[in-house]
C-alpha cells in the first residue's frame, strides 16, 4: 500500500470517528433524545414544541460546535508553535496567553473583590469574564511581541514566556490570598475550562475568529515547512521569516486567545493533537498536517465533553481534566513506542 | 540566463561583522572577490576566523557593512528573497532536523522559490527534484524519513535540495565534516561533477585540507580580515598555505603536501635504501625527530635492504654496533631505546 493510500484511509476512518462523535455528543445531556430527533431537527421537519427542542437548539448545538472549534483552533495553534519554536513541548499557550487570560479574569473577579468593588455582589456577567480575559492576553501578548520585534533569537522568546508565566501565577496567588471564597471558586471554575459558557450568540464571534486563524494558518503552510529545517536554510531557500513569524503570531493570538477568551483556559490539547497526528501520519508537511490536526482535535475534544457528563446525567465533570486524564496516557505510550517521531 | 554570464558572484570593498550592544566587531574588511562559472572554490581558514560569517554574507542572510556584492547580473539588496533563492543555494553545517521528514520532501523543498502561495509545487518540480536526487545518487531513499538514513546519505540529501533550487551558485559550509572518507571523496568527486558539466559555481568550506588540495579550482583562504585567493598549487608554491598553523608547531611538506608534526629533534641520521620501503621509512623517521640526511657520513646509519619477501633494516650506532629491525615499529623502538641510552 502506497502512503498516499494509507493516509486516505487512516483520514477517512478519523472523519467518520468525528462524525460518529459529533452525533452521540448531539444526543448527551439530561433531557433524553434520540437519534431520529437529530436527524428530524436537521432536515427541519419540527414543530419547535418537543420537550428536547430547546436545549437542544441553545445549548447542546452550540455546545458541539464549541467542542469542535476548541479542538481544532487549540491543535492548529499548538502545531503552528511546535514548528515555529521547532521544539514539541511548545504549545498554544507558551507566549503568555492563557497566563495573560488568567490574569485579566484573576483582576476582574478577585481583585475588584479584593478592592472592595464587589462586581460579584452585583452580577458578575460570562461577556465580563469573556472581555477580561481577552484584555489580559492581549496585554501580554503585547508584551511579548513588543520583546519579539527587539530580540532576534527565537528561543530567547521561549525562556520570555515561561519567564511572563510565573511572574503572572505569583500576581494570581497574591490576588487569590487576598479574595473571598465565592470569588476564588469562580475564579478556580474558570482556570478548569469549560464548553457550555458559549452561547449561540457568542458564536458570531467565535466562528470567525477561529476561521481566520485557521485560514492564515493555512496560508503560511508552505514556509511552516521549511521552517522546520531551520532557519537558515528557510531563509536561504526565500522564505520572508520576519513575515512568516509575524503571521504565526497573529494566528495564535486570534485561536488561542479566541478560544481561551471564551472557554478558559483548556489545556493538553495544544501539545498532544500535533504529536499524535504527526506520529500517525508520519510525516511533517504541513499541508497534511494541518487538516489533520482539525479532525483530531474537534474528535478529541467531542470526546472529552461526552466524557465529562457521564450517561447523560446532571454531573459535569471539569474540562481540563478529561482531557488530561484520558490523553496523557495515550501520549505517554505514543512517545515512548516511537521515540523517533519528531527531533532525533 | 547562466550562460550569459562567466561570473558569477563579484564582491567590492565588502566589510562584514557584527555588532554587539554598540560595539562593532570587523571579521572581514576590503574584501574583493570573484567566482565564475564551473569554478569549485574552496574556502579555508582558521576557526573563528570567518568562514561560515563570510558564505552568510554571500548569501544575503547577514547584511554587509559596507561594499557591493553582485549575483550574476543584480546587486544582492535588490533581490527579492525568492529570486535571490534562484540565484544562490546554501546548505548549512550540520543542524538538527526533524527525524520523520522524508528525503523526497527535504529535496522538494528546493522547489520552494518557484512556488506560488499554496500551490505545492511548480510544474518542473517533479522531473528537477527527481534529477536532483538521481545526482546526488538519494533517488533511492525518496521514501525513507531522515532518521532512517546516514550521516552521508543525509549530507546527499540537503546537498540534493540545494540542486533542487537550481542555482547556478552553491554554497556549502563545512559539507564533509561529518563523512567518512569513502563518502567524502565520494562526494567530491560529485561536486567536481556539478562544477565541470553544469557549470555550477560552488563555493565551500572545509578543514580537510587533502581534499581542498586535490579537488578545488580555487582556494580562498582567510587571513588577517582578508581573503587570499590562488590556485591550491599557487597557495603551497607560496608557502601562503603555512598561514594556516602557527609556523613553529608544524611543519608543510611540499612533497607530500601534508602539515607534519615537528618532533623533538634528535639529530640527524644517514638512510640508505631505495623504493616505497625507503619512503616510508624515511616518514617515519622524520615523524619521531631525525633529520635525514643521505650523504654524510661517521654518525648513525640505517640501511633500507627490501628483499624478495621481507625487508630488514640494519641499524649501525656511531659506536659500530649493528642492530637488525624486521619492522619500522622494531626500527623505532631500537632508536628510540638507544637514544635514551645516550640521554
Amino acid at each position: 500500500m502506497t502512503p498516499q493510500n494509507k493516509h486516505i484511509i487512516t483520514g477517512s476512518l478519523l472523519v467518520l470517528a468525528l462524525l460518529l462523535l459529533a452525533v452521540i455528543d448531539l444526543l448527551t445531556g439530561s433531557v433524553e433524545m434520540q437519534f431520529g430527533d437529530v436527524i428530524r431537527f436537521f432536515t427541519g421537519s419540527t414543530d419547535g414544541a418537543e420537550i428536547w427542542y430547546d436545549s437542544f437548539r441553545l445549548f447542546r448545538i452550540p455546545r458541539v460546535i464549541t467542542a469542535i472549534l476548541v479542538g481544532a483552533g487549540l491543535s492548529v495553534s499548538g502545531l503552528l508553535m511546535q514548528s515555529l519554536f521547532r521544539n514539541p513541548l511548545a504549545g498554544p499557550y507558551i507566549l503568555g496567553i492563557s497566563s495573560g487570560a488568567s490574569l485579566g479574569v484573576a483582576i476582574a473577579v478577585l481583585g475588584a473583590g479584593a478592592f472592595g468593588v464587589g462586581i460579584m455582589q452585583s452580577g458578575m456577567s460570562e461577556l465580563w469574564l469573556v472581555i477580561s480575559a481577552a484584555a489580559g492576553s492581549f496585554l501580554i501578548m503585547l508584551l511579548v511581541a513588543v520583546i519579539a520585534i527587539r530580540q532576534q533569537d527565537i528561543m530567547t522568546l521561549l525562556v520570555l514566556g515561561v519567564l511572563i508565566g510565573s511572574a503572572v501565577s505569583a500576581i494570581v496567588g497574591l490576588l487569590q490570598y487576598m479574595s473571598q471564597a465565592g470569588e476564588l471558586k469562580l475564579y478556580l471554575l474558570w482556570t478548569m475550562g469549560s464548553l457550555r459558557s458559549v452561547s449561540l450568540q457568542d458564536l458570531n464571534y467565535l466562528i470567525p475568529v477561529i476561521g481566520i486563524g485557521i485560514l492564515l494558518a493555512w496560508l503560511i503552510s508552505g514556509n511552516l515547512n521549511l521552517l522546520l529545517l531551520g532557519e537558515d536554510a528557510a531563509r536561504s531557500l526565500g522564505v520572508r521569516i520576519q513575515l512568516t513569524r509575524f503571521a504565526i503570531f497573529v494566528s495564535v493570538s486570534l485561536l488561542a486567545g479566541g478560544i481561551t477568551a471564551f472557554c478558559g483556559p483548556i489545556g493538553f490539547i495544544g501539545i498532544a493533537v500535533p504529536h499524535i497526528v504527526r506520529t500517525v501520519f508520519k510525516s511533517s508537511d504541513h499541508r497534511l498536517l494541518i487538516p489533520w490536526s482539525i479532525i483530531a482535535g474537534a474528535g478529541i475534544m467531542l470526546g472529552a465533553d461526552i466524557l465529562s457528563n457521564p450517561g447523560g446525567g446532571n454531573i459535569i465533570l471539569p474540562i481540563n481534566s478529561i482531557t488530561a486524564l484520558i490523553g496523557i496516557p495515550f501520549v505517554i505510550w505514543l512517545i515512548i513506542s516511537k521515540r523517533k517521531s519528531f527531533f532525533q | 540566463m547562466i550562460e550569459k554570464y562567466s561570473t558569477y558572484l563579484k564582491g567590492q570593498n565588502l566589510k562584514m561583522g557584527y555588532q554587539h550592544s554598540g560595539k562593532t566587531q570587523i571579521i572581514l574588511e576590503n574584501l574583493n572577490l570573484q567566482a565564475n562559472a564551473s569554478e569549485l572554490i574552496g574556502l579555508i581558514g582558521r576557526n573563528g576566523s570567518g568562514k561560515s560569517t563570510l558564505l552568510r554574507c554571500l548569501m544575503g542572510m547577514r547584511p554587509l557593512m559596507q561594499g557591493e556584492l553582485i549575483l550574476l547580473d543584480q546587486p544582492i539588496h535588490y533581490c527579492t528573497p525568492k529570486q535571490k533563492a534562484r540565484k544562490i543555494a546554501y546548505v548549512e553545517a550540520s543542524v538538527n532536523l526533524p527525524g520523520n521528514l522524508r528525503v523526497y520532501e527535504i529535496v522538494a523543498y528546493g522547489r520552494y522559490p518557484y512556488s506560488a502561495l499554496l500551490r505545492k509545487y511548480d510544474t518542473d518540480a517533479k522531473t528537477k527534484v527527481h534529477h536532483a536526487m538521481e545526482q546526488m545518487k538519494v533517488l533511492h531513499l525518496a521514501d525513507r524519513q531522515l532518521h532512517q538514513i546516514s550521516d552521508g546519505e543525509r549530507q546527499r540529501c540537503m546537498i540534493a535540495r540545494a540542486l533542487a533550487q537550481d542555482t547556478p551558485i552553491i554554497l556549502l559550509d563545512e559539507p564533509a565534516a561529518h563523512l567518512d572518507i569513502a563518502n567524502r571523496y565520494e562526494l567530491m568527486k560529485m561536486l567536481r561533477k556539478l562544477a565541470d558539466e553544469q557549470e555550477k559555481c560552488i563555493i565551500m568550506s572545509s578543514h580537510d585540507l587533502d581534499i581542498m588540495l586535490n579537488y578545488t579550482d580555487k582556494l580562498w583562504l582567510i587571513h588577517q580580515k582578508n581573503i587570499i585567493s590562488q590556485a591550491p598549487e599557487d597557495m603551497v608554491i607560496q608557502k601562503n598555505i603555512e598561514l594556516l598553523v602557527n609556523a613553529s608547531d608544524l611543519n608543510f611538506s611540499m612533497e607530500d603536501a601534508k602539515f607534519q608534526m615537528m618532533g623533538n629533534p634528535r639529530g640527524w641520521l644517514s638512510l640508505k635504501g631505495e623504493g616505497l620501503v625507503f619512503q616510508w621509512t624515511k616518514r617515519a623517521l622524520q615523524r619521531i625527530g631525525f633529520d635525514i640526511e643521505c650523504n654524510k657520513i661517521g654518525g648513525l646509519n640505517v640501511i633500507v635492504n627490501e628483499c624478495d619477501e621481507s625487508t630488514e633494516w640494519e641499524i649501525e650506532f656511531p659506536d659500530k654496533t649493528v642492530h637488525k629491525a624486521f619492522s619500522i615499529e622494531q626500527l623505532i623502538d631500537i632508536l628510540k631505546s638507544k637514544h635514551y641510552e645516550r640521554t
